[in-house]
């Protein structure tokens, strides 16, 4: 009696929750699963065509292999260089050095900014003609770079943006780091490791499970990316930044196709689950839990 | 009362006061009457005060004629507004009127997946002739046997020059020019490149500002990029061919496609090259001379003319023209009052005034052949000269294609155009795979939709 008064309690305090996820989370997972096997466009009614949305998906939507492709380069490139970036930018500011904190602010201060001010940003910072790094390209010799305005650049440049937000991986790694113990340290020095072993040999094993961790939701969030690629290119010069996600969106809010890109999400949902498998899979020898 | 009674009570309560109000904020149906409080819900792209001057005093007006009414005036910011009235629409969260700012789209994708309706029904009851616009407008606003908006007005398409940049080349600068041969001459002169080979003056970049429509310099060789007759495609005609052909070119003499757009890329907001001649010649509409120069380069010195044509076509010809639609929603709470407002509009004083304040194009008989809209815009007497022409041979205007699908197939061939300008393809092989894809996209739809798109898109 006490135990079902017990529940009916908790059920009623956690109902807003329960509420909220059936109505904004099950119900547009369920019916986004449902319009991926029907054609539906933003009016009428949607009617049921079984595969047809994935077969034209993988048979005959050219641009579906442009942008996976696209989002595949993207994901293996920038991955690794911004839990690089965040993991090198962490270890030094975890270091006892003046004005640590401030720093500490100042690299996570880019976090805050909004996505669409952070991209407008960029417009002028990767501008040929009058942009910054031109410029400063320009003192060591070296030829302006069409940043966005060339197909072959323009992947480089969305992938160079990416790395102003390392700041929210950045403090995990910090947090992490903080769970170092010293006496690993200590009795690493005594045994005569330098700088780079104590790196190699101490910190990275030790935090392998925050870099798994960040690893795992840079793998989620870059096959996600959509903002910047949406405001600064649009996608071009000739599809060059066309991320899955941005063709997701343009089929269906621009081509009306909900049932079809309804399916296209699904997929990527798929490619999203699969490769966190693998990276699970793939840390089991490498991750270290103490 | 035992604890848990209390407790089911209270949330017996909380069910019932949220039940009512969920029910409260759902839209009431009810029956019109002739003398209700009507709001007519307006929207717009636009809060700019020059519109509103434009346009409510004939508002208030109406609502002077009509007691009980009031239009209630709702700007949705032209950024990706296309997205948000089709999705306000569909959720049946749309307005009683919307003016578009441009035709397709998305006029005739709205048509095809019914989320306008047709103003056909109130013709008679509002004593509506198709004799109160030109033949081409008629054609823009009937298409699969329906009347789908009513143009507000039509935009033509200029050729604009800064005439101190042709001081400086040594060009005459009240002499633009009027061939594709000229034009490329003139342009030898105007671009140049600093020592380091960095483009620091174009004469023209034919893909930026309106340049970026994909039938402006298809028209201008004498191509189209859709039969309306036919309702068909023709993406891969050869007159497409040799205008893509021809952009190509340009973008080689301007150092590549890559720095052109790099060049073109620090020009960001309201900044054109155009104003400081760093751009000396430019395709723009004819709203750009009021809305645009005016307020952000007063005193640049430009010329305006019709732009210059290929070989084979007569100069002032084949310009392609936009429009403002009036269109009812589907869900429209007021349809009739809506149709009314919408006519009233389309009354010869509010549209004169629109399309003197914007240098527009009146699309009524009524209109454009008034005396006071040339003494209100003197230089578009050259719009005038051409809808005369066009009375005569209609191909010398190049209305914006009925198909619904244009949209899609317009982007694929904005593709082809940039695979050209960056030297990745052949215009014709570029042209020839568009084609292919809008076929292929128009079969598809014919199967999804064959009510629609059965007789032709």
């Amino acid at each position: 009696m006490r135990r079902r008064r017990e529940l009916l309690f908790g059920l009623l305090f956690a109902s807003p929750w329960i509420v909220g996820f059936l109505v904004f989370t099950l119900y547009p997972l369920s019916s986004s699963l449902y319009y991926s096997f029907t054609s539906y466009h933003i009016t009428g009614t949607p009617y049921w065509i079984g595969w047809s949305n994935f077969q034209e998906m993988f048979t005959d939507d050219n641009l579906f292999w442009v942008s996976l492709w696209n989002s595949a380069v993207y994901s293996l490139v920038s991955v690794p260089l911004d839990v690089s970036v965040a993991l090198l930018l962490a270890v030094m500011l975890n270091m006892a050095i003046p004005g640590r904190r401030i720093f500490r602010t100042i690299f996570f201060l880019p976090q805050i900014v909004p996505g669409v001010v952070m991209a407008i940003l960029f417009v002028l910072l990767f501008n040929t003609q009058d942009g910054i790094f031109n410029d400063l390209l320009s003192v060591f010799g070296i030829s302006p770079i069409p940043w966005l305005s060339s197909p072959d650049w323009a992947m480089r440049s969305l992938i160079l943006m990416t790395t102003w937000g390392v700041g929210n991986s950045m403090v995990i790694f910090l947090a992490g780091l903080q769970d170092v113990p010293a006496h690993l340290y200590e009795a690493a020095r005594l045994d005569g490791a330098g700088s780079f072993r104590l790196f190699r040999y101490v910190t990275v094993p030790m935090v392998s499970p925050v870099i798994l961790f960040n690893v795992v939701l840079s793998i989620i969030a870059s096959f996600q990316t959509f903002v910047v690629p949406f405001i600064v290119t649009n996608g071009g010069p000739l599809n060059s930044t066309m991320l899955y996600p941005l063709q997701v969106y343009l089929n269906a809010f621009q081509n009306f196709r909900m049932g079809y890109a309804s399916a296209e999400a699904w997929f990527m949902f798929l490619i999203i689950f699969g490769l966190t498998l693998l990276t699970l899979r793939l840390s089991r020898g490498v991750v270290h839990y103490s | 009362m035992s604890r848990r009674r209390k407790v089911l009570r209270i949330f017996g309560a909380l069910f019932v006061v949220g039940g009512l109000l969920l029910s409260s904020m759902a839209g009431t149906v009810r029956a019109q009457r002739p003398h209700d409080n009507i709001t007519l819900t307006f929207w717009i792209w636009s809060d700019d005060p020059l519109n509103h001057a434009l346009i409510e005093p004939y508002f208030r007006q109406f609502e002077k004629i009509h007691p009980g009414i009031t239009i209630k005036w709702v700007a949705v910011p032209t950024d990706n507004n296309y997205v948000k009235y089709t999705t306000a629409i569909a959720a049946g969260r749309g307005p009683d009127v919307i003016l578009t700012p441009n035709f397709n789209p998305p006029i005739p994708e709205w048509a095809a997946n019914q989320l306008i309706q047709p103003l056909d029904p109130w013709f008679k009851q509002l004593n509506i002739s198709q004799n109160q616009w030109m033949p081409w407008v008629w054609k823009m606003q009937n298409f699969h046997g329906r009347v789908w908006g009513f143009v507000q007005e039509y935009d033509t398409t200029l050729f604009i020059w800064n005439k101190d940049a042709f001081k400086k080349a040594g060009l005459d600068p009240n002499r633009p020019p009027r061939t594709i041969a000229e034009l490329d001459a003139y342009d030898k002169k105007l671009t140049k490149f600093d020592s380091k080979g960095n483009l620091i003056q174009a004469g023209i970049v034919p893909w930026a500002q309106l340049g970026n429509d994909p039938r402006y310099w298809a028209a201008l060789f004498g191509g189209s990029l859709y039969d309306q007759d036919k309702r068909q495609y023709t993406l891969n005609a050869p007159a497409n061919v040799a205008a893509l052909d021809w952009m190509g070119k340009v973008a080689k003499s301007l150092g590549g496609a890559a720095k052109a757009n790099g060049f073109l890329n620090k020009f960001t907001g309201n900044a054109d090259p155009l104003y400081t001649g760093q751009v000396a010649m430019e395709v723009a509409g004819d709203w750009y001379p009021p809305q645009v120069y005016a307020r952000y380069a007063p005193k640049m010195n430009y010329g305006v003319a019709p732009p210059p044509t290929a070989p084979g076509v007569p100069y002032g010809t084949n310009i392609v023209i936009g429009s403002d639609v009036f269109v009812m929603p589907v869900g429209a709470r007021h349809p009739l009052e809506s149709a009314e407002l919408m006519l009233y509009m389309m009354r010869a004083d509010p549209v004169l005034k629109w399309c003197i304040g914007e240098a527009n194009v009146p699309p009524t008989v009524s209109g454009l052949f008034n005396p006071k809209y040339v003494q209100g815009v003197p230089f578009m007497s050259m719009a005038v000269q051409t809808a005369r022409m066009a009375l005569k041979n209609p191909a010398v205007l190049r209305p914006y294609p009925t198909s619904s699908l244009f949209d899609y197939v317009g982007s694929q061939y904005s593709t082809a155009m940039q695979q050209v300008e960056y030297g990745k393809m052949s215009a014709k092989a570029a042209l020839d795979n568009v084609q292919k894809v809008a076929l292929d996209y128009v079969a598809k739809a014919k199967q999804q939709n064959p009510d629609w798109y059965g007789g032709g898109d």
